[in-house]
């Protein structure tokens, strides 16, 4: 290989001058990047770490966006956290947040430099503590017994006033209270008091999903929570809240009526909003209350039914799963019937979901619903000569 | 994950995402492409399209406020955020994201504190910049 001329030292291309670069080329992309890659491979190999860096960032851009192997460059990366310039360390760390993975040789170098950089006492300090507990999580995937060393400044963390280690915190416990609910359950006390004294959302929401694990564990738990729930339920302004307490309450405390009956209120205040996104989600909470709450469904039969009609594809699944949840014996021939008029208006892919529907729920229990099997077989019949059936093979 | 892999998967949510129409819910699931339980929630202003994926840990109407939050903080940044913003400043933008998300945490939620801690970083970022006094790249030179 050629070695670099004065004039290849001297002017080295920034990521800027590689994005204009691109932007120029239209049919040549291709080339123009196989020359910026040779110009990295040359460039990387310097000692000097400004250089250095800058090809890294170039490499990584050209990764993030253009889908090039960095692999390669995985000692490079090494070597730009370990320099003592800020702007270094963050183009190496980048690099190394999105190319390293388990089989990367080099990763164990990594850990010293992180533990000399989460050490250092400097300005960055702050940064770097609060990234520090969003990445325990990922540990703990890979090395469960890492929690048990973790553990207590975990908990301590609990008791922080800083609010982004909080909802780091509160984050990591809902993903591990989500895995294993009964480790989590000692720590019950902790996220009362969270519970009832907080008033930031992002952590009541993951606090909320906790107690959703844990309160099936223990009745007396659930007793005392339910109350402080329904509390936010009826005072918080804000939609996500308001939803999340309706997915616990309706997931976890489907024996307290009061609550029960309080998030069925609130889910109709959902399904008679113009907001598609709400009025989805009311639907998707009914279905959650269904099983053991089918009144709550029978009670919005109306809009449910309406909805089947509606133009957002994640409406009208919902609706129809949930008209599928009100079958019975007696309202079978109704329901279908109602169902393949829709069916018959309906594009390719909600017609088939129609038919599919009707016969998985006919036939479930080898056909408990169904009382007169001629009707049946004509629906199928039917069914069969729909334009766009293409369950013809199911029956 | 492989480039190839990384690619397939931007694929999947682009064919998923480039059939919507305009003016339904901003959520969809996305299991077939990232496994039991995802959802992704999208936003879409001009030509610019937001979409983060997240799992049953996270609230869906918590994550459509994100991506406001993600957008308002590249407003106040870029002052009226457009397309060639994104595209010529990607460590910037990084340094944004990184602010908000770690390690699939969210951290912060507010814009102001976000563009606070930004702004920090970049003045770390040129302080440690600045030892070098002889620009090396070429529109380090032209700027002279």
């Amino acid at each position: 290989m050629a070695s670099p001329s004065l004039m290849d030292n001297l002017f080295q291309r920034s990521l800027d001058d590689i994005i204009k670069g691109l932007r120029h080329q239209q049919s040549t992309e291709s080339t123009f990047i196989s020359k910026v890659i040779e110009e990295i491979r040359r460039e990387i190999k310097t000692t000097d770490l400004q250089t250095k860096s800058t090809a890294l960032q170039k490499l990584t851009y050209l990764n993030s966006i253009h889908y090039i192997d960095m692999s390669w460059a995985s000692f490079h990366a090494i070597e730009c956290i370990s320099s003592p310039a800020f702007a270094h360390k963050k183009i190496g760390y980048l690099a190394i947040s999105q190319s390293f993975n388990e089989s990367t040789p080099v990763i164990l170098l990594i850990s010293n430099q992180l533990r000399k950089d989460l050490n250092s006492g400097n300005e960055f300090e702050v940064f770097v503590r609060k990234k520090a507990v969003g990445v325990v999580f990922r540990l703990f995937e890979k090395y469960p017994d890492a929690v048990r060393v973790c553990f207590k400044r975990l908990v301590e963390s609990l008791e922080s006033s800083d609010s982004q280690i909080l909802s780091a915190v509160v984050g990591v416990f809902c993903e591990l209270a989500s895995k294993d609910p009964r480790s989590y359950l000692p720590l019950a006390p902790e996220f009362y008091r969270i519970l009832v004294g907080s008033r930031n959302n992002w952590v009541l929401i993951k606090v909320l999903k906790i107690f959703a694990n844990l309160a099936p564990l223990e009745p007396r738990l659930a007793k005392r929570v339910v109350e402080p729930i329904c509390d936010h339920l009826r005072k918080t302004g804000a939609k996500s809240m308001v939803f999340e307490c309706i997915r616990t309450v309706a997931t976890s405390f489907t024996e307290y009526e009061s609550a029960v009956k309080l998030a069925a209120v609130k889910i109709r205040e959902f399904l008679l909003e113009d907001d598609p996104n709400l009025k989805y989600l009311g639907l998707h909470g009914l279905s959650i209350m269904a099983p053991k709450h089918l009144w709550a469904v029978l009670e919005n039969k109306d809009i449910v039914i309406q909805s089947l009609n509606d133009e957002d594809p994640n409406i009208k699944l919902e609706s129809l799963c949930l008209v599928m949840a009100m079958v019975s014996e007696s309202n079978v021939v109704e329901i279908c019937r109602v169902l393949v008029n829709y069916a018959l208006k309906s594009d390719l892919e909600f017609c088939n979901e129609i038919l599919g529907s009707i016969l998985s729920t006919c036939c479930q229990n080898v056909y408990e619903i169904i009382t007169d099997f001629d009707w049946y077989v004509s629906l199928l019949g039917e069914m069969s000569r729909i334009p766009h059936c293409q369950k013809g093979g199911r029956y | 994950m492989t480039v190839e892999k990384q690619q397939e998967l931007i694929r999947s949510v682009f064919g998923v995402l480039c059939s919507r129409a305009e003016k339904v819910s901003n959520f969809m699931e996305v299991d077939s492409i990232f496994g039991p339980d995802s959802r992704l929630v999208y936003k879409h202003y001009a030509t610019l399209y937001f979409i983060f994926v997240f799992d049953s840990s996270e609230n869906e109407l918590a994550m459509l406020d994100l991506i406001q939050v993600f957008v308002e903080t590249l407003d106040k940044c870029f002052r009226n955020v457009c397309e060639l913003d994104i595209v010529f400043n990607y460590n910037k933008l990084h340094s944004i994201l990184d602010e908000i998300i770690s390690g699939g945490q969210v951290l912060e939620t507010s814009s102001t504190e976000i563009m606070r801690a930004v702004e920090e970083i970049s003045k770390s970022e040129s302080a440690s910049n600045s030892i070098s006094l002889v620009p090396k790249t070429v529109s380090g030179w032209r700027s002279r």
